[in-house]
């Protein structure tokens, strides 16, 4: 056996070993993603049955329970801690040298990038089934179930992809595992300040106006209408195309990031 | 002056209260050094006290909501919640320096251990009380009114300490006895989970299920009891005083035990 | 008067390992006192014990009189303790750490500067008094640890493998300041070290350790006489390892040796090397090298232990520096 004999290897097979990787990685460190299952129920929960009572507040959608109305919010929660992983991963893997390894190989740079996403998405998909899975047991429902389903899963993926992309794209400029983790609070932010918790026309002032302006606030409208109304093309096409443009742009951005980490 | 002691030089004992001193004002030190760690204490109580009285307004137009402001009444909370994070902070300090070895260094002070106790929980009283000040400066700003200062300010922080000793203390036993940097996170869920299973979020009337069953019996519940007297309609009164002392009391007291207990196994 | 450093059957289990299995130990006032041993061998659970950062799971110590035990905060005041790893905590600066320990140790604020100046010079750290030691070299950081460790005047020293993973320049002046210390001081030092050069130029007397337990106790000179003959070392070429061992063994008994190699205790010294390698000859073995060596630590250590000390080549010579 030469060494020339070996074929290069298709960029699909190695973005699949990529992915493979992330997700034992994953696997394997279960502080990485008990967090990103548990801490999104325990929220849901206590806040399920605190504010319970507000659904008696002129203005607040019909909905079965307060629970079912979070629905979005413990998933796009989930998805936020769990893709993070992705980033952190990388930044360790630059600290660590294995990187450069990586760099090193006759590796195609997408799939370097696409393997990662790739990971941080099957992982989303886990978290959304895994959520909607318990939820339902405590009371949540779903209009459309099949349609229901279908769209928070779609969504949930791509915007793990989106999550990871981004914090990939931080992990490539800095390579510092806590500029990653510093990050983790800009998206936090983003998510309290939508309607995933409550809704922004009740809270009025400031809030409803920088709610109304927040992606997020749109993904989670198209998501809400979809669990209560049942199958609403527009509402789906709303929180998908939103999703897909957050993704898109978290990709660029981790593009060019890993263009700028290679040249130097 | 023991026969064992003819040696060389000037070794005294020095006073619990120096020796802890000593420990505190380190920790004084290393923040005016880091200022990150300050910003971060008060980076999540500030934002969450911002998002939630914005977010939360109408749940002020409940029935018998004690407040028609939502700042009055999570204002004490964030308080509370930015003087439990920093004990929790204390208890990372200490895994840290379990971690280099520094702790090693502390335990080698002559007389009595429990002065690096005291100095830990003396620093991160210190840094509890700034930060609730702090949050209640921008709490002010916010829109929350006091029904009752004079009363009220004191028991407020009255809470605010308690809620930094208590989550100190939890950490602190916690580091102590598993002496691993891995430990931490739970430092956080702990306090967490302790800090929103109770009044947190809405007056225990309106709580439902199991949430006001569980938060019935939370000593956290009390002890917001205590402090929110100083924002809520009818000021401070005894029948909402007692149960809070009782709960800083008895906490407190717990919590203390837990860390002693876990310094003097630290050498086991 | 009584003994600085005193144990009798001190044992330490962690779980069902046990990493001290009964360590006597008797230190006299201004000795120095190596212990010498492999990683592991558990000479710093031994400190540890001794200095009251661990309890011990059997045995009893005395340090300056005081059981470890029952009197452990006066054993704290009188003893002076360097860690393995320069435990220093890298956000301060070399003098806020040596305030700060004066104050733990009760030292009036006068007397503290005078003597926190007077040490950073003697360990040459007044230059980088106000820098944080994160930004420390690891010579300099083992230094700092020494003057810490030093601030109340100790009665008894201890210093946990102070140069471990230092440089030959470092290594020689930290040498020089603990033999300063027990000689103008009469400070008793017990220092533990895996480098058999740093405990046969420093100490007095030494044990060495392995597996828990102490293999050998007593003064260098006198540990490496009662090995006896010399060590022959040969190395010759592969092939002819078994045949070489038969013909050495004729002249004293094989002693443990690195693989590849082959040593013996050369009875009747080198007087007999010409005899040595004409049998060699005569039975066909090809030489590669052969070096006939004093006993030494080593040869202590290999004979109490079956093996040779890890990193016995270590530490690299020290280099003479100018001035």
């Amino acid at each position: 056996m030469t060494a020339a004999a070996h074929p290069r290897p298709s960029a699909v097979a190695q973005a699949v070993a990529i992915a493979g990787r992330s997700v034992k990685g994953v696997l394997r460190q279960p502080p990485q993603w008990v967090p990103s299952l548990v801490f999104p129920l325990f929220f849901n929960a206590v806040s399920a049955a605190a504010f319970d009572r507000t659904r008696a507040l002129p203005g607040f959608p019909e909905v079965n329970s307060f629970l079912t109305f979070l629905l979005p919010a413990t998933i796009l929660q989930g998805v936020l801690l769990g893709a993070t992983a992705a980033g952190n991963d990388a930044a360790v893997d630059i600290e660590n040298g294995f990187f450069d390894r990586l760099v090193l190989s006759p590796m195609s740079r997408v799939s370097l990038l696409g393997g990662r996403l790739v990971g941080s998405m099957a992982l989303g998909v886990v978290q959304v089934v895994f959520f909607l899975a318990v939820l339902s047991v405590f009371g949540a429902r779903l209009e459309n179930p099949v349609a229901g389903i279908l769209v928070l899963v779609v969504v949930g993926a791509l915007l793990a992809g989106a999550v990871g992309a981004f914090s990939v794209s931080i992990a490539l400029r800095t390579g510092s595992v806590e500029a990653v983790n510093g990050f983790f609070p800009i998206f936090f932010a983003a998510l309290f300040m939508s309607s995933a918790f409550f809704p922004p026309s009740l809270s009025g002032g400031w809030f409803e106006t920088v709610a109304s302006v927040n992606p997020i606030t749109w993904i989670v409208d198209g998501l809400r209408e979809v669990i209560i109304e049942g199958w609403v093309p527009g509402a789906a096409a709303k929180a998908v195309a939103v999703s897909l443009a957050l993704g898109i742009l978290a990709i660029f951005m981790a593009t060019r990031s890993l263009a700028a980490r290679i040249r130097t | 002056m023991t026969a064992a002691v003819e040696g060389l030089g000037t070794t005294h004992e020095p006073s619990v209260l120096a020796s802890s001193g000593a420990v505190a004002w380190r920790g004084v030190l290393r923040t005016l050094r880091f200022p990150a760690i300050i910003v971060q204490s008060i980076f999540f109580p500030a934002f969450f006290l911002l998002v939630y009285t914005g977010l939360y307004r109408a749940v002020t137009e409940l029935p018998n909501f004690p407040t028609d402001r939502a700042a009055n009444w999570y204002l004490p909370f964030m308080m509370m919640q930015g003087a439990a994070f920093s004990g929790v902070g204390a208890g990372f300090a200490t895994a840290v320096d379990i971690d280099n070895g520094f702790f090693d260094r502390l335990l080698l002070v002559p007389g009595r251990r429990i002065s690096i106790l005291l100095g830990t929980l003396g620093f991160a009283l210190v840094r509890a009380v700034t930060v609730a000040f702090l949050v209640m400066i921008l709490g002010l700003g916010l829109g929350a009114r006091f029904t009752d200062a004079p009363l009220g300010l004191p028991l407020l922080f009255l809470g605010v300490a308690a809620m930094s000793l208590i989550a100190s203390c939890y950490s602190l036993g916690l580091i102590y006895r598993v002496k691993d940097q891995r430990v931490a996170p739970m430092f956080q869920v702990g306090i967490f989970v302790a800090l929103f299973v109770s009044t947190a979020q809405v007056p225990l009337d309106l709580a439902t299920g199991w949430l006001h069953d569980a938060a019935r019996f939370n000593p956290v519940t009390n002890i917001l009891r205590l402090g929110r007297q100083a924002f809520l309609t009818g000021g401070v009164t005894w029948t909402d005083t007692w149960g809070g002392l009782v709960a800083v009391v008895a906490t407190t007291v717990v919590a203390g035990l837990w860390a002693y207990t876990g310094l003097r196994k630290y050498v086991d | 008067m009584t003994e600085p450093i005193l144990a009798e059957g001190l044992v330490r289990k962690f779980g069902d390992l046990v990493a001290v299995d009964g360590i006597d130990l008797c230190v006299a006032q201004g000795e120095v006192f190596g212990f010498l041993g492999p990683n592991g061998a558990g000479k710093s659970t031994t400190v540890r014990m001794l200095t009251t950062l661990l309890s011990p799971s059997a045995g009893t110590a005395r340090v300056a009189g005081y059981d470890v035990v029952t009197q452990a905060a006066e054993v704290r005041r009188v003893i002076g303790v360097a860690l393995q790893d320069a435990a220093i905590d890298p956000i301060m600066t070399g003098r806020e750490l040596l305030k700060l320990q004066a104050v733990l140790h009760g030292i009036p604020r006068r007397i503290s500067r005078e003597r926190g100046d007077e040490l950073l010079s003697r360990v040459g750290l007044s230059a980088a008094a106000d820098r944080r030691v994160g930004t420390y070299s690891g010579g300099m950081r083992r230094r700092l640890d020494l003057a810490l460790a030093l601030i109340h005047e100790p009665r008894v020293l201890f210093l946990d493998e102070p140069t471990t993973g230092l440089d030959p320049t470092s290594r020689m002046a930290l040498w020089e300041e603990v033999r300063r210390l027990n000689g103008e001081f009469g400070t008793t030092v017990l220092l533990t070290t895996q480098y058999l050069e740093e405990a046969d130029q420093l100490a007095g007397r030494i044990a060495i350790i392995d597996g828990g337990r102490i293999v050998r106790q007593g003064e260098p000179e006198a540990l490496k006489d009662a090995v006896g003959s010399p060590t022959l070392r040969v190395d010759v070429d592969p092939d002819h390892l078994t045949r070489a061992a038969e013909v050495l063994q004729k002249f004293g008994e094989i002693r443990p040796a690195r693989s590849g190699r082959l040593a013996i205790g050369l009875e009747g010294g080198a007087a007999r090397l010409a005899e040595v390698v004409r049998a060699l000859d005569a039975a066909g073995v090809v030489l590669n090298h052969m070096e006939l060596d004093a006993p030494s630590l080593d040869d202590v250590f290999a004979e109490a232990t079956g093996r040779r000390l890890e990193g016995a080549e270590e530490p690299p010579a020290p280099v003479e520096v100018g001035g």
